[in-house]
């Protein structure tokens, strides 16, 4: 891991982001993320992990304005870019990308291999038609995808290949951040550690941090130095990653983490399991959002919403009962 | 334009392959120098009508707002008249004439065209690649005639190579009303016109051979959109 005095690569404070959700009668509000704080900085890899429907993919789209946050800000190397009128985007954008999550539909099904890097190239630096070329072959062989591919649309490449080609162009202009979205997620089993590992390459080469959104916990815990765990468009718990995967505070993380829904809860060595399903993010109550599913709640839980609170150095969980727990000594 | 004046009303021989008409003019002769016309108006509408409705159609879509709305209104309006009359109408007014015809003709698919465009650029415009190219550092109208466009064409295309066998028969119909391009310019149309008394006194050659070709040209136009179908089918990159 990594840690510098500069200001982060990325810095999210405060991002929240609302969906109305037009329906018979009244409109209703869906909050997809919901005041939503954290920071990358360079080189680092930072995971997020959560259930589907947390709000992941939103926060990515957010990041990149793809979708309009409701509120909050977002500082990609200390510059603001929620205000940014959208022509300015274009700046920011060659320090920030993303990688989709399937290639299949983010890759133009008409432009060849060629044409989808000579793009950015074209856009963002002043490079000769001759200089591009060049480059295109050299982004080519960094993702491990042979010349001859060249000259080859999406549906005349594989799976793996395609989504190569993704983080090629996603590499073209030299970002310092790139937001993975479940990068992996649509390809075969069989190729998934393949693209783990190019992007493990990548990052040491390069010194590129990564937004890393996933389902794969093992994945997470062996590339990422931190892990944030959402519930419900809010982080539950963040921290060192070791730390995370060892220590769960929050009772979401231990029940995600542990392969059977049974977990040991703090010092108490008590077998617990969450009840029900997911609520809906639609008009969401007071109080903790895992109340009704967890299994030490308190009278407390249910009226006020628990912010993150430290449990050691940069650990932090939003379950006030379960920090009390971890401060009982054990006997 | 060489015509090979020989006996009038002269039925198909060895010398005059399509016959003669009243004034001895040889029909070959003067139907093959009507398919430069007619092709190339027909071509020319079909160009004009496609890029125009694709360009409006899908700004309309990719934009929508105001713009979209001002553009189904004007569809319905354009809609509400039968077609042919309409061109009938407007060049009785404009008066004929090449570019007149052209354009008349060329309004006539535009609706077609414009809605189609639309709808493709509609479907495909929170599509990942659409928003993949934002990221690549396309503004707006990048994302829409870089990417969304090109991947709306085929449709479009086929939907073109169609309506060319329309418009040929169109212009041939205008030709036929004394409303193309001029009076007395080799047409098939107006050939047909002017050979349509012919028939009756038996000499059908007169008109029978430019009619034969509208429908040669409408036949061959569809062939292409056939092809362009198959080549979809098979995979093709159209
Ligand atoms: N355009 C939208 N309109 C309305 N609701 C939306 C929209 N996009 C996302 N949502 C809702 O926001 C919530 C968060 O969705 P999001 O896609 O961010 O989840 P995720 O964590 O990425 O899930 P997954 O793991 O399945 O990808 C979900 O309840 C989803 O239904
Ligand atoms: S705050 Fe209460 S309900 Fe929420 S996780 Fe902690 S104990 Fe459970
Ligand atoms: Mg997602």
């Amino acid at each position: 891991m990594i840690t510098t005095p500069t200001p982060p690569v990325l810095d999210i404070q405060h991002l929240h982001k609302e969906f109305r959700l037009r329906g018979t009668g009244r409109d209703r509000v869906l909050t997809a993320v919901d005041e939503v704080s954290f920071t990358i900085h360079a080189g680092q890899t930072v995971a997020l992990v959560g259930e589907s429907g947390s709000g992941k993919s939103t926060i990515a789209r957010c990041i990149t304005r793809i979708t309009e946050p409701t509120s909050g800000d977002v500082l990609v190397e200390g510059r603001s870019i929620i205000k940014m009128p959208s022509r300015k985007l274009i700046d920011i954008y060659r320090s920030l990308q993303m990688v989709f999550q399937d290639p299949n539909s983010s890759l133009d099904p008409r432009k060849t291999a060629r044409a989808t890097l000579d793009e950015p190239l074209r856009l963002h630096t002043s490079l000769t038609s001759h200089q591009r070329e060049q480059r295109i072959r050299e982004l080519l062989a960094e993702v491990d995808l042979s010349d001859h591919l060249i000259d080859r649309l999406p549906r005349q490449l594989s799976g793996g290949q395609r989504q190569r080609l993704g983080i090629a162009r996603a590499m073209a202009v030299d970002p310092r951040i790139i937001l993975l979205d479940e990068p992996t997620a649509s390809l075969d089993v069989s190729v998934r550690g393949q693209i783990i590992r190019l992007l493990e390459r990548l990052q040491e080469n390069k010194g590129i941090a990564y937004l890393f959104i996933s389902h794969d916990l093992g994945v997470v815990r062996r590339i990422s130095d931190r892990v944030l765990v959402m519930y419900l468009g809010t982080i539950v718990e963040e921290g060192p990653t070791e730390e995370v995967f060892t220590h769960p505070v929050h009772p979401y993380t231990q029940s995600l983490l542990s392969a059977a829904p049974l977990v040991e809860v703090g010092r108490r060595r008590e077998r617990v399991r969450l009840a029900g399903e997911i609520p809906s993010p639609v008009d969401l109550p007071a109080g903790c959002r895992l109340v009704g599913r967890c299994p030490v709640a308190t009278t407390a839980c249910a009226t006020t919403e628990p912010s993150l609170l430290n449990v050691t150095g940069s650990h932090r969980a939003a379950c006030p009962v379960a920090l009390d727990m971890q401060q009982v000594p054990s006997t | 334009m060489a015509t090979n004046v020989g006996p009038i009303y002269d039925p198909p021989s060895l010398a005059h392959p399509f016959g003669t008409d009243r004034l001895g003019d040889d029909i070959l002769s003067r139907t093959m120098s009507a398919a430069t016309l007619d092709v190339s108006i027909t071509v020319a509408v079909v160009l004009l009508s496609v890029t125009v409705g694709t360009v409006w159609g899908s700004v309309a879509g990719f934009f929508g707002s105001w713009f979209d709305y001002l553009t189904m209104r004007i569809l319905e309006l354009l809609n509400a008249f039968p077609s042919l009359l309409l061109a009938m109408l407007v060049i009785a007014v404009a008066g004929p004439g090449l570019l007149n015809v052209v354009f008349v003709v060329a309004l006539l698919p535009l609706p077609d065209y414009v809605r189609l465009a639309r709808a493709e650029v509609r479907s495909k415009k929170n599509w990942q690649f659409a928003e993949a190219a934002k990221l690549v550092g396309r503004r707006p109208v990048g994302v829409l005639f870089a990417h969304l466009v090109p991947n709306s064409l085929r449709p479009l295309l086929t939907y073109a190579s169609v309506n060319a066998s329309q418009v040929a028969a169109t212009v041939g119909a205008l030709g036929f009303l004394g409303l193309g391009i001029q009076p007395g310019s080799a047409e098939w149309g107006s050939m047909i016109s002017r050979g349509q008394d012919a028939i009756l006194s038996g000499q059908w050659w007169v008109a029978g051979f430019p009619g034969l070709m509208i429908f040669l040209l409408a036949a061959a136009f569809h062939l292409i959109s056939d092809a362009i179908a198959d080549s979809r089918d098979q995979g093709g990159s159209w």
